[in-house]
């Protein structure tokens, strides 16, 4: 019964040290603490039309299903000028959002209000402890500003 | 024995991820208010009895030149207070400040992104409201999760 018990202990250590060697590109994010699937999805030159983001290789960043939905912890944003332009982040369904369009952040608006900063200086990065959540079934879109266009990149999770 | 119980004890520790970034500790709430001035605004009512709100991440941008705000806590009308936290109203951040006192970044920069952790709980049984700049209107996300 003791050995067993050790041996439990040990697995369980090693276990705990193997969390700790999870390779980056793990399904689940390197932080590795996430309880879904990791997501990235981004939008690049987006002026005054709202667009759906997209998957690395150029498929569409579509709603999840089957009651699952988009945790968003992290975004970063860019314009692509000199001079810096506005973003919004909104969710809806169909062609580009363009039903049932509701606003991610800011909620509150309707229109483009945060700034991309212009491409000479860092660009905008958020962080969400508590993640922004994309109700089911949702794509995410972005819609920028005429003349100084946006580089959006939206990260997190997928999970119920 | 003893040695066995530490070794799971300390494995559980390891794999332990505290209240690491993205984990929700309770109902995740947002709020946001678009394009105000210096009226206490409210943002988020109060939760049910026995809940707070707590508040781990904020976002603001001017929509002109750089403006200032401040959080406050207190009673709305649905509370029987008077509009827009206007009853007992306390200042939740920054804590002792008279008027606004934080930037949100002007409409030409990265907006200002704060987060807390732990996160900055908003008293029980009192509304959420935020105040922006005479002169220059404020968009506020403000995101934290409920619990007791």
């Amino acid at each position: 019964m003791k050995r067993k018990l050790q041996a439990a202990a040990i697995l369980a250590a090693l276990m705990g040290i193997g969390y700790f060697l999870v390779p980056s590109d793990s399904t689940v994010q390197a932080q590795g603490t996430y309880p879904g699937i990791a997501f990235a999805c981004g939008a690049d030159d987006i002026g005054a039309t709202l667009t759906r983001l997209k998957i690395s290789g150029g498929g569409e960043c579509l709603g999840p299903v089957d009651n699952n939905r988009r945790y968003i912890t992290d975004i970063v944003a860019q314009s692509t000028t000199a001079t810096s332009g506005l973003w919004i982040l909104r969710y809806g369904t169909g062609t580009n959002c363009g039903t049932g369009t509701a606003s991610i952040l800011p909620s509150a608006a309707t229109v483009a209000r945060l700034v991309a900063p212009a491409n000479t200086i860092v660009p905008t990065v958020m962080h969400f402890n508590t993640p922004l959540i994309v109700p089911t079934g949702k794509d995410i879109c972005v819609l920028g500003v005429a003349t100084n266009t946006t580089t959006l990149e939206v990260s997190g999770y997928v999970a119920p | 024995m003893r040695r066995a119980l530490l070794i799971v004890f300390l494995a559980l520790c390891l794999t332990g991820d505290g209240q690491a970034r993205g984990r929700i500790l309770g109902l995740q709430w947002t709020c946001s208010v678009d394009a105000i001035n210096d009226s206490a605004t409210v943002c988020a009512s109060a939760p049910e009895p026995g809940q707070r709100r707590y508040i781990t991440d904020i976002v603001a941008q001017s929509n002109g030149l750089a403006g200032f705000f401040a959080l406050y806590h207190g009673k709305a009308a649905a509370l029987g207070g008077g509009a827009s936290c206007s009853t007992s109203i306390a200042v939740l951040i920054p804590v002792g400040a008279a008027t606004p006192r934080l930037a949100a970044a002007a409409s030409t920069v990265a907006p200002t992104v704060l987060h807390f952790n732990p996160a900055i709980a908003i008293p029980g049984g009192r509304d959420f409201c935020v105040e922006g700049d005479p002169g220059n209107t404020i968009t506020f996300q403000v995101v934290g999760y409920i619990a007791p």
